[in-house]
């Protein structure tokens, strides 16, 4: 942990710092990939899309699968992850099946695919185990009973939300790319920021509401060191972008290739500025009485 | 048969000889604490009181750390002292973040005490006798080797100098004791209903072993 004064450590508000700061920060990065590389594979097999599929296999594996690993203090043991007896309690564990499995399955349909031969069980596997990718996240966080921001049951709801939301950009860009885009997958991105945005102002409100250290991990968020990354990183280029754009679209009629790009692109940044306001504005209670300790962070 | 700790506040002077002798006892690198002493203010002045809270980790009946730990590294032992072992730990510090009483430390590099002379004799000799693994995360042990040598030996923890934590033999004012918390004979059960001792912030129920005089 950095610290400055050791005897101030947890003696008042304490912000998280292992899980986003330096090293930290790659489990921020590899998570969003994990997740939207599953929920990219997942979304695509819905509109028959093999090479979106393919293009989420490869994120999840290679840009998660091995930032995850890279992630850990001692990456040469990470086969203890899956092999131990962690599976029984640990998120992280039963996360890591998920992936490896998602990420076995999912080739081998791919692999069977290119062949002609669509075995829907392994698509099935691969959409159940690739779903606990999604979701693991959402539940590792809400066990923490220290931090309020992440000790909430929407957590694996938002969590599993934006990682869909983050599948169906990938999924538009790569249909742009090949020239196949659908119209049910162009809807579904259109209409997930104002989900998003929903869950989001449940989550929030739910949270200002959970005691000293939800109500100022809220104020960090909306008002406070969080509100630039929140305010634009997330509600200008996640939901009011991609909301005007829309409308203007429906109106209009049209709408320009390079528009129909970037959007993708702002959501993608959009997600992982509300990943990042997640982790980095948690916040410890104290475990000693302080005066005017619901006042300052350390 | 569980192994816990009593500490008065009112007896601590905060002189910080258990945080110097646990450094000592298990080597303990730059930037690692595994006994720390916070330090409170409450009140407005001009009765202003300043407290201080030695804290270690609390060895949690209902530990979280043991839930989230993927690899089973972190373990509670039988009789109730939860410690890590380092060759199974990956280091992906999800027990730190989910320990809500943050006593754990990540111990993330090897650094010397004083960078520009290089190792000193105490920490050459540490690295031999009580190696600790970078990339893992580390924690109190409750003097683990001690309590079950000393029990081996024949000796009673809490009660006989070898088999006790070090940092309970090595407190001035006497304000640590050590004992068996599922015996209600034992001194520090007493001791705790007597002086109605609680842990701190029990309503993160998980049941800490370290109790509190004088909260």
């Amino acid at each position: 942990m950095i610290q400055n004064k050791l005897y101030e450590f947890m003696t008042r508000y304490t912000p998280q710092r292992e899980w986003i700061e330096a090293h930290g920060m790659l489990l921020w990065i590899s998570t969003f990939f994990v997740e939207i590389g599953a929920a990219t594979f997942f979304v695509a097999s819905i509109f028959n899309n093999m090479v979106a599929m393919l293009v989420g296999l490869l994120i999840c594996g290679v840009l998660g699968g091995s930032l995850h690993v890279l992630e850990l203090g001692r990456p040469l043991r990470m086969w203890r992850i899956l092999f131990s007896s962690g599976l029984k309690t640990s998120w992280i564990s039963r996360g890591m099946w998920s992936v490896s499995l998602f990420i076995g399955f999912g080739a081998l349909y791919l692999g069977l695919a290119v062949t002609s031969v669509k075995i829907p069980a392994l698509l099935i596997a691969a959409n159940f185990f690739g779903f606990f990718s999604m979701i693991y996240l959402g539940f590792l966080l809400s066990y923490v009973n220290g931090i309020a921001l992440w000790n909430s049951a929407l957590m694996p709801i938002l969590i599993l939300s934006i990682s869909i939301w983050g599948g169906l950009d990938i999924l538009g860009l790569t249909s742009m790319v090949t020239g196949t885009v659908s119209d049910g997958a162009v809807f579904l991105s259109r209409i997930f920021p104002l989900i998003i945005s929903f869950i989001v102002i449940c989550y929030l409100v739910g949270i200002r509401y959970q005691g000293e250290s939800g109500r100022l991990s809220f104020n960090e968020i909306v008002f406070k060191t969080g509100a630039k990354v929140f305010w634009i990183g997330f509600v200008l280029f996640g939901v009011v972008f991609p909301v005007v754009i829309t409308l203007v679209h429906v109106f209009n009629g049209s709408m320009p290739g390079a528009i129909r790009g970037i959007l993708p692109v702002f959501e993608l940044g959009a997600n992982l500025s509300l990943r990042y306001c997640i982790l980095k504005w948690a916040i410890y209670e104290p475990i000693i009485p302080y005066e005017n300790s619901t006042t300052q962070l350390i | 048969m569980r192994w816990g700790m009593l500490i008065n506040l009112d007896k601590c002077i905060s002189c910080y000889a258990c945080v110097a002798k646990c450094k000592q006892e298990h080597f303990l690198p730059k930037d690692v604490l595994w006994a720390k002493i916070l330090v409170s203010e409450t009140g407005q002045e001009p009765s202003v009181k300043k407290q201080a809270y030695p804290v270690l980790c609390n060895h949690c009946e209902d530990a979280i750390c043991v839930q989230v730990c993927p690899t089973g590294a972190t373990r509670k032992n039988e009789d109730g002292i939860v410690s890590i072992d380092p060759d199974k730990c990956v280091g992906c510090r999800s027990c730190l973040v989910a320990c809500p009483y943050q006593v754990r430390t990540y111990h993330r590099k090897r650094e010397p005490f004083f960078g520009y002379q290089g190792l000193t004799d105490f920490e050459r000799i540490g690295d031999k006798l009580y190696p600790l693994q970078t990339g893992t995360v580390v924690k109190c042990n409750f003097c683990m080797e001690r309590v079950h040598g000393g029990i081996k030996q024949g000796l009673i923890p809490g009660v006989d100098v070898d088999a006790t934590p070090a940092c309970v033999i090595t407190c001035p004012a006497k304000a640590r004791y050590f004992g068996d918390l599922d015996d209600p004979t034992s001194e520090i059960s007493v001791l705790i209903r007597k002086w109605n001792a609680a842990p701190l912030r029990p309503d993160f129920g998980t049941k800490p072993s370290v109790y509190y005089a004088n909260l």
